[in-house]
């Protein structure tokens, strides 16, 4: 019944909690399952220990009462000793243990989270709706110190061993006086009640808290960078940022400070109550109980431990119940992460050795939630060894019609073939294999600059391959100057002997990295926008050393570029408006010529007219 | 460290927390009273369990039990209301520890903060924070749960107090009667309070240590996870396959190393309790055997009995919290001293005079300037002289890494020259309020950095926005377009960071916001650095073309690879391998065929003539 009523009133909705119970029981068993025995024992560990406890005086009671021989009494505390050391260094021996499981299982399945982001399809993963979902699976493993998927194996033993704790200690008292029972158990709601207001009140707040550690924490993380210390010296950016700040923890005080008074009022009072409620009617009923010579004086005080040990389980049991139930939510958030498909599209054909052609058959795409598409019935063929040159403007489609071939959008409609095939039959990962690619966004990896190159593990590379391919590049003698040479590891927020490469340098890495792997298909998207204008030449130099016998794609707002390119494809408004090369398309007079002539304006030997002309 | 500075440090600590949240401190009472708490019902229980082995009647028995009742119900009311005060103050505390770090690292100047040392500093800082927890707070949780610990082993002592008389006197014949029995027992305690104390000492450090080591495993595995986490890392790790290569290296330290060091973690936990365990078991045996020998001889009463148990069970839970903090408290001193390094950290240039017209002209001249980057050994600039009037528009042209960007950081007094002067109206500019001299310029950095706060913010760089000045601004950088897609206006927030319905904005657009933020701040002099990487051509013509609109009357520098801008900015300033190669006009330059400024013009040009 409580599971009803909880679940109803969580804001979040109804959690269903049979189906990531057994999920999660499910992995603990496959990955730890002898771990499960752990819970087995500690349960009635945890049970043994309070009841033993509280026997102790009542027994020692007895014996002195009772006239024992000193060599008795001495035999009855050695034993009891040694069941309370065996019982206590036990109990914390199996909590360490279950806490190793948990905390390996939390690690599997970040690991399952981690391959997971990296296969998903990939229109989901930059889609509202999986980022949404990412962040929402992120408690169950990657949140800092709370994590549902390792929290879940303490609270199943603390779970049962208050179930179990419960129902001993309330046979225990009910055989003695059913009505104590009652009022303990009132005493226990009334506790109960306090600590779900306070649950309430602390979610409440932290609704409106939440944005004030936002900008606290964002504001001293930003304050020690130097990258926007530069930005904020100059724009003399401090006062803004420490008045965000004062302005958060006014509004930090207000909520904390109605906070406080809601609990010390409503439920530190009710909290008194329960207790003040509790403890008289154990007084009452158990002396009473004496007096009536319904048990002995040493009874007494057996059954007050007992009273205290039920308490103490009533409160471990509203606790554990709220956690499952928090468990069991973020579990469904992980398992609709891990349900999100992996390629939406995709089938099972082997992807080609080599590419022949490359067809666009009135594609047409259009962004998730957009209303208008992005490309229009984009057409087009490309023949064996065909350089291509993407131009247009900023927003014009052309990155996106770079992602549609590399197959991480479905086309909305039409169809994509390669080599006469659908790009969709093709299995995905063997289909990326066709690409050497330079995207605007970049990333290097925690590894040595080999690593990030050829993209292998540590002397799986091709020596020769890497060498030429960082020399054509641009970088090979720079590289080997530094003290590691090809060996120095790169990403300084890891590695702090890591080297520092400027925009420049990174560029060419990237150059080396698309080169290096050597695929049918070569795309360059923006690849000299931090090069200076010699190294920008020397790569149109060597472009077509680049791209013999590769399909190659170039997109880039430097119009010069375009030349060594045999196709233009110039793109407005998700259409290939104008197509030739070079001197066509300048002959033809329009949108390309226009491009052309406002850039070349300036490398004019005469600046012709005033530059409203422009 | 010596004695005395540790003292310092602890003085210092226990100021600063007095100072901000002086209900921290209230920890200190409310942690005795928590040590309270269990012997009220021993007390009182024993002494009940006296009254009913007396047969004595309910209405005897009766003040007793509301005795305890009413004092249970005030100790835990004032537990509860004291607990709210330090949750209070602790929070306040933890704003109080931000805040102030805040405040002091935007208050430095930029080459202190970049500094290594720097930086250093604020890395050992935040690695304490992880391992140990806050500097501040954590001393003092874990000071009052010492000081917990020692009022309940007091309390617990005075419990057993009653038995004194007759622990220490000869009561009968054989050992169980002699004061031998007693003074070993305590022999005991003290013994086992001594490795209990020892041990968990060191079996802390060793837990701490062991930490430690795995969270820097863990930290590759995070630095992964979370660049992943950005969906614009995707396609390259697609198109790479780097899935297999990331996991691998992701997770193998984990998997192996990170395991054993969980074990180890797991081991060193359940050693140290069972420790205690075992010591504590054995050190029962002996109070219980004293206890239960002399109630057996009659010497004692139940009550006394009863109430020196319960001592003795509280006097386990006592060494336990003593034991857990000692452990901890080596870490404090460190954590206040890390805490306190970065809250000291002062900027180098303290004051100076104030801009008399920040608006007024300007001549700014590099006289001989060379500059090394802290803890290098190659210039990054040579003898650089040159020259900057009001009014004249510069262009900087040079190969990566040859200067320009160094150059614009000296100008913008980011860094002060290693020789040689930069003056301002004829007076060397570090004679200048850093603050008053930063006036003077509105810059579009290279690697601009835009705030995730509201975009009127963001331009205005104040709480205060003049909005039709922010609009013209906005209009004027080509970010328009993008305005009026966001529906809450100059309020919108910036990226997600601090406010779930911000917005992501392209490289482009990016570039033409930091733009409007520059025309916003209306400075006298002009820095562009790389302005259009991110700009389509018509972009970039449309900026070109009002360049000599915004730039006006203003001194300009216009950095970039684009040499188109040589033509429309007056001057060109060539620079190579730190050094100002070549100045002049563009015609000027361009007919010395045997220098650098011909061959970067014509590698560009070529392809537009």
């Amino acid at each position: 019944m409580r599971s009803k009523t909880g679940a109803k009133k969580d804001a979040l909705g109804k959690v269903p909690l049979g189906p990531n119970i057994r999920y999660m029981l499910g992995n603990w068993k496959k990955w730890d399952g002898k771990s499960m025995w752990l819970v087995a024992l500690h349960v009635p560990t945890q049970i043994a220990l309070p009841a033993l406890t509280a026997l102790i005086p009542k027994l020692m009671l007895d014996a002195i009462n009772g006239g024992w021989t000193p060599g008795r009494l001495i035999i009855m505390i050695a034993l009891f000793s040694a069941m309370i050391a065996f019982l206590s260094w036990f109990d914390p021996n199996l909590q360490e243990q279950l806490k190793v499981s948990a905390q390996l299982a939390r690690m599997r399945y970040r690991v399952m989270a981690l391959r997971k982001i990296m296969r998903i399809d990939y229109q989901t993963l930059e889609s509202e709706e999986g980022r949404a979902k990412l962040e929402k699976a992120k408690d169950f493993c990657f949140g800092g110190r709370w994590s549902a998927g390792e929290e879940f194996f303490s609270c199943t033993r603390g779970l049962l061993s208050a179930v179990f704790g419960l129902l001993t200690f309330a046979g225990l008292i009910t055989r003695l006086t059913p009505a104590l029972l009652g009022v303990v158990a009132i005493g226990c709601a009334l506790e109960a009640l306090a600590s779900w207001l306070d649950n309430r009140f602390f979610f409440r707040s932290r609704d409106s808290l939440n944005p004030v550690y936002m900008h606290l924490d964002y504001i001293e993380g930003i304050s020690h960078q130097p990258d926007p210390g530069k930005d904020i010296r100059l724009y003399n950016l401090r006062a803004l940022l420490l008045s965000t700040m004062q302005k958060a923890v006014a509004l930090h005080d207000k909520v904390q400070s109605k906070l406080s008074r809601q609990t010390v009022a409503g439920t530190l009072n009710l909290r008194t109550l329960a207790s003040l409620l509790r403890e008289a009617g154990a007084y009452y009923f158990l002396v009473r109980a004496v007096l009536k010579g319904e048990i002995t004086p040493a009874d007494f005080l057996f059954y007050f431990g007992i009273v205290m040990g039920f308490s103490g389980m009533v409160m471990a049991l509203t606790g554990q119940w709220a956690t499952l139930q928090r468990c069991c939510r973020t579990c469904q958030h992980f398992g609709e992460y891990l349900a999100l498909p992996e390629s939406a599209s995709g089938g099972t054909l082997p992807a080609p050795e080599s590419v022949e052609t490359i067809e666009f058959r009135h594609v047409t795409f259009t962004y998730q939630g957009a209303d208008e598409p992005v490309l229009r019935d984009l057409s087009f063929s490309i023949t064996p060894g065909e350089k291509i040159a993407i131009v247009g403007l900023n927003g014009a489609g052309k990155t996106t019609l770079i992602k549609l071939l590399c197959g991480f959008y479905p086309t909305t409609s039409g169809e994509i073939l390669i080599n006469g095939v659908n790009i969709q039959a093709y299995e995905r990962e063997s289909y990326f294999r066709l690409f050497g690619a330079v995207f605007q966004d970049f990333i290097f990896l925690p590894l040595s600059v080999a690593q990030n190159v050829s993209m292998t593990e540590k002397g799986a590379e091709d020596k020769d391959q890497l060498d030429e391919c960082l020399r054509n590049a641009g970088l090979l003698d720079k590289l080997l100057a530094l003290p590691e040479g090809l060996d120095s590891p790169m990403v300084k927020d890891v590695w702090e002997r890591a080297v520092n490469f400027s925009g420049g340098e990174r560029q060419r890495l990237l150059l080396a990295r698309a080169l290096y792997k050597d695929a049918p298909v070569l795309i360059l998207d923006e690849p000299t926008a931090a090069l200076d204008p010699i190294a920008e030449n020397r790569l149109y130099e060597k472009y077509a050393k680049f791209c013999a016998d590769k399909i190659s794609f170039f997109i880039s707002h430097r119009i010069a570029s375009t030349r060594f390119c045999g196709r233009i494809f110039y793109i407005e408004n998700g259409v290939i408006a104008e197509e030739g090369d070079h001197e066509e398309l300048l002959a033809r007079g329009e949108a390309y010529f226009r491009l052309f002539e406002t850039q070349s304006y300036y490398y004019r030997k005469e600046l012709a007219g005033t530059e409203e002309d422009v | 460290m010596k004695t005395r500075k540790k003292l310092r440090l602890f003085g210092r600590g226990i100021r600063t927390i007095h100072k901000c949240a002086p209900g921290m401190l209230i920890n200190f009472v409310q942690s005795p009273i928590m040590s309270i708490v269990p012997f009220v019902n021993i007390y009182f229980s024993a002494q009940i369990l006296e009254q009913l082995t007396n047969l004595s009647t309910f209405a005897q028995i009766l003040p007793n039990i509301l005795w305890c009742v009413g004092l249970n119900a005030v100790v835990s009311f004032a537990n509860g209301a004291l607990g709210r005060v330090t949750g209070l103050a602790s929070t306040k505390l933890y704003i109080y520890e931000h805040q102030e770090m805040a405040r002091v690292m935007l208050g430095l100047d930029y080459e202190t903060l970049e500094s290594t040392a720097t930086q250093k500093k604020y890395e050992e800082l935040g690695n304490h924070w992880m391992h140990m927890g806050s500097p501040l707070r954590s001393p003092v949780w874990d000071l009052s749960s010492l000081w917990g610990g020692i009022i309940t082993c007091v309390l617990s002592v005075a419990f057993a107090a009653p038995m004194a008389g007759v622990l220490f006197k000869k009561t009968g014949e054989g050992f169980l009667n002699s004061p031998w029995l007693a003074i070993s027992v305590c022999i005991f305690i003290a013994l086992g309070v001594g490795v209990v104390l020892f041990t968990s000492d060191r079996l802390n450090k060793r837990w701490f240590a062991t930490n430690k080591e795995y969270i820097g495993l863990e930290g590759i595995f995070s630095y992964y996870s979370n660049m992943l986490q950005d969906h614009k890392t995707g396609k390259e790790v697609r198109i790479y396959a780097q899935q297999d290569l990331i996991e691998h290296h992701a997770t193998e330290k984990l998997a192996g190393e990170g395991v054993r060091l969980q074990k180890k973690l797991g081991a060193t936990t359940a050693l140290s309790s069972a420790l205690l365990a075992i010591i504590g078991a054995i050190l029962g045996f002996g109070v219980y055997l004293l206890i239960g020998v002399k109630g057996l001889f009659g010497l004692i009463g139940p009550a006394v009995i009863v109430q020196s148990m319960g001592g003795f069970l509280q006097v386990v839970n006592g060494l336990m919290a003593i034991g857990n903090s000692i452990g901890r408290l080596g870490a404090f001193i460190p954590g206040l001293n890390y805490f306190f390094d970065v809250i000291d950290l002062v900027p180098k240039h303290t004051s100076g005079a104030a801009l008399a017209d920040p608006a007024g002209t300007v001549d700014i001249e590099f006289r001989d300037v060379s500059f090394r980057y802290p803890d290098t050994e190659n210039y990054a600039l040579r003898h650089v002289n040159f020259r900057l009037q009001g009014g004249e528009h510069l262009a900087i042209v040079g190969e990566n890494g040859s200067g320009k960007t160094t150059f614009i950081k000296l100008l913008c007094r980011l860094y002060d020259p290693t020789e040689g002067q930069i003056l301002l109206n004829g007076r060397d500019i570090r004679d200048y309020d850093e603050e008053s001299y930063r006036q003077l310029f509105s810059v579009v950095f290279q690697d601009y950095q835009l705030f995730a706060l509201p975009l009127g913010e963001n331009l205005a760089c104040a709480q205060e926005v003049d909005e039709e000045r922010a609009m013209l601004c906005i209009d004027e950088s080509g970010f328009t377009p993008r305005m009026d897609k966001m529906t809450q206006g100059l309020d919108t927030y910036l990226y997600r960071r601090c406010d779930k319905d911000g917005v992501e904005i392209s490289g482009g657009e990016a570039q033409k916001l930091a733009l409007a933020r520059a025309l916003y701040k209306d400075a006298p002099v002009i820095v562009l650095d790389e302005p259009t990487a991110a700009l389509d051509p018509l972009a970039e013509a449309a900026l070109y073309a009002s360049f000599n609109q915004f730039a006006g009357g203003k001194a300009a520098i216009y950095i970039s690879h684009r040499l188109s801008s040589c033509r429309f900015c007056a001057k060109v300033a060539v620079f190579g391998d730190g050094a100002l190669l070549q100045y002049g006009s563009h015609e000027e330059l361009i007919v010395d065929e045997e220098n650098k400024y011909f061959e970067l013009w014509n590698a560009q040009a070529k392809y537009y003539v």
